[in-house]
């Protein structure tokens, strides 16, 4: 394995840990540490966007999977008292997990096979100023003014992809809707 | 952006910064001046927060104690002021207890992780003029996105102390933190809209250009932001999550020693924390009106930061605790749907701006309106809802009992004034 860059030790670094952290969360005896190991992952994986230059996307991934969901995951195995049932949660459903799992590792190791990578590794530009500033994303919009990826990110999805972020806001819509109506109850309970 | 960029102005603290780096890079070492500046950066924050820690909880105590007529501490050193070190040193000493049911591991980690997102905001907060350890350009998205990760960590030292109260108060800071994250979101947006960045200096820079503060044009997210971060870093009148009458010491019951230290420590730089990003998106940060010419930027900075954290210590020592279900209901109710109207008025205001492409004096008229509008929401909503006054005791009955006459009262045939003393 040759060694191009800092960004690339800091890659391995990263993919390291939260593979580590993957391993944690299937082999973990208690189900909260396999929830808290599936959140050091979640997290890493903003750390892999941010060597994207994603960096909105990255701290989103932080803002809504290590602060919402992993709070709901929390919520769910505590609220399920699943606590005491330490040991592998092993069911009957065992050799069709283990078939799924192997056709999602397959489609995956497809995909990322097939793919056309792109193989020049474009080298750190160090601006004059000062070394510490973090290096901003430049796209270009239609009228080549420079935009920073956050903008880019607003622009697309108020043009290019508006009906499919309306959908989805729809959809997210209709599950608050029916969570309220669930945990609403009976209409006679006393609230 | 500096005015005499020598090193020896310290006016900013950045120019011997930059003078050293700028030294470094002629001689050709760049690789020496990317870590020696990451170094002076966490170097900076780490020494800034033990100070800010030591003077902060003397600062405290000596306020709270005078709020309510004591006289606080005050054997210890010159004032009390080595009462921070004598604490330290005895919350070091003390033994440090795991519950032997508890999860230790977890347990462990909490308060070592509970200091990440304090030390990680620190790093985007512009401390003075060109003194800021990383300007990200997604400054706020930041904050907010690290300090999200908060109830996680305060649920793990819940669940790990396997203690019912500490469970309690876990359930009721995640309850708190997820309502009232939304209104701090919703009120910064509107600062976002504004300023048209997120990036902290950028932010600054605007109020600087159009020489105004963002709480005059503002003053509907200002408070919303107030309210919203007070009750998110569970300090009083908020901190229901550690409420002693009812549920011991909420999160961090069982914790003793220097593992508590820890979370009364990120307690009181959050307060800071938030005193600075006042400062920030609403007063200016460092610049204020032509004053930064004089003084420092950081000395300014460092005012403005105090002044918000003081504002939380008053409230701390003159407002009562809120139920869970009043502030949740607060939120949810109040806060919120203010906030959106609030966003929904300034994207409007500000699109009427670039559409006229006018001169920033048009923010004048933009602030009368956003005073009366914020003035005519709350009194509407309030109408709208049908909430009505709670000043049930009419009289300052408690001062009375005190010995502090308020009135006098006439004097009665059979009452106990005529037979010279109360009955015990």
């Amino acid at each position: 394995m040759q060694i191009h860059s800092t960004e690339q030790v800091v890659f391995y670094l990263l993919a390291v840990v939260a593979v580590a952290a993957a391993l944690g969360v299937v082999f973990a005896q208690d189900i909260i540490h396999s929830a808290l190991f599936l959140v050091v992952t979640l997290i890493l994986t903003a750390g892999v966007y941010v060597l994207l230059s994603a960096e909105f996307l990255s701290l989103v991934q932080v803002l809504v999977y290590g602060g919402g969901v992993s709070i709901l995951v929390m919520f769910a195995v505590m609220i399920t008292r699943v606590r005491d049932a330490r040991g592998p949660l092993d069911g009957a459903q065992k050799p069709i997990a283990i078939v799924a799992g192997l056709a999602i590792v397959t489609v995956l190791v497809l995909m990322i096979s097939r793919t056309e990578w792109q193989q020049a590794i474009p080298a750190v530009n160090r601006p004059d100023e000062s070394p510490v500033r973090v290096q901003r994303v430049i796209t270009q919009t239609d009228k080549g003014q420079l935009m920073s990826d956050t903008d880019a990110i607003g622009h697309d999805l108020f043009t290019t992809f508006a009906v499919p972020f309306e959908v989805a806001s729809l959809v997210l819509l209709v599950a608050l809707v029916g969570a309220i109506y669930l945990a609403r109850g009976e209409e006679d309970e006393v609230t | 952006m500096n005015v005499l960029a020598n090193w020896w102005d310290l006016r900013s603290l950045a120019n011997p910064v930059n003078g050293l780096l700028g030294w470094l890079r002629d001689k050709g070492w760049d690789e020496i001046a990317y870590i020696v500046s990451g170094s002076i950066g966490a170097a900076a924050i780490g020494l800034f927060l033990g100070v800010a820690m030591l003077a902060l909880i003397w600062v405290e105590r000596r306020v709270i104690a005078r709020i309510q007529i004591r006289r606080g501490p005050n054997r210890v050193g010159p004032q009390g002021l080595l009462q921070p070190v004598a604490d330290a040193i005895k919350l070091m000493q003390k033994e440090s207890l795991t519950p032997r049911l508890g999860d230790k591991w977890v347990f462990w980690l909490a308060p070592l992780l509970l200091f990440i997102p304090t030390v990680l905001t620190l790093g985007v907060v512009p401390f003075g003029d060109g003194m800021t350890v990383a300007d990200l350009n997604v400054g706020v998205l930041f904050i907010i996105a690290v300090g999200s990760v908060m109830p996680l960590v305060v649920f793990m030292a819940g669940w790990s102390s396997n203690n019912k109260y500490s469970l309690l108060g876990a359930m009721r800071t995640i309850a708190m933190v997820l309502s009232y994250e939304l209104p701090a979101v919703i009120s910064l947006l509107s600062v976002v809209v504004l300023t048209g960045s997120m990036q902290l200096g950028e932010i600054i820079n605007f109020q600087k250009d159009h020489n105004t503060w963002n709480v005059f044009l503002l003053p509907l997210p200002f408070a919303i932001y107030l309210i919203a971060s007070l009750a998110e870093i569970g300090r009083s009148p908020y901190d229901i999550a550690e409420a002693e009458s009812e549920i011991v010491a909420g999160y961090h019951t069982e914790y003793s020693g220097m593992k508590f230290g820890l979370f009364y420590a990120v307690e009181l730089a959050n307060a800071l924390i938030i005193g600075g990003l006042f400062a920030v998106f609403f007063f200016g940060g460092w610049w204020t009106y032509y004053l930064d010419v004089i003084i420092p930027s950081w000395v300014l900075f460092f005012v403005k930061m105090l002044l918000g954290y003081w504002l939380f210590v008053w409230a701390r020592g003159t407002v009562p605790r809120l139920r869970i279900d009043q502030s949740l209901k607060f939120s949810w109710q109040f806060l919120v749907p203010m906030g959106l109207l609030n966003v929904v008025l300034v994207a409007f205001e500000v699109a009427l701006w670039y559409q006229l492409d006018a001169p920033g004096i048009i923010l004048a008229p933009f602030a009368v309106i956003n005073w009366l509008l914020t003035a005519g929401l709350i009194v509407g909503y309030v109408r709208l809802l049908k909430l009505e006054h709670t000043q049930t005791p009419r009289r300052l009955t408690l001062t009375e009992d005190v010995g502090i006459v308020t009135h006098v009262p006439a004097p009665s045939a059979a009452g106990y004034s005529a037979a010279g003393g109360s009955p015990a």
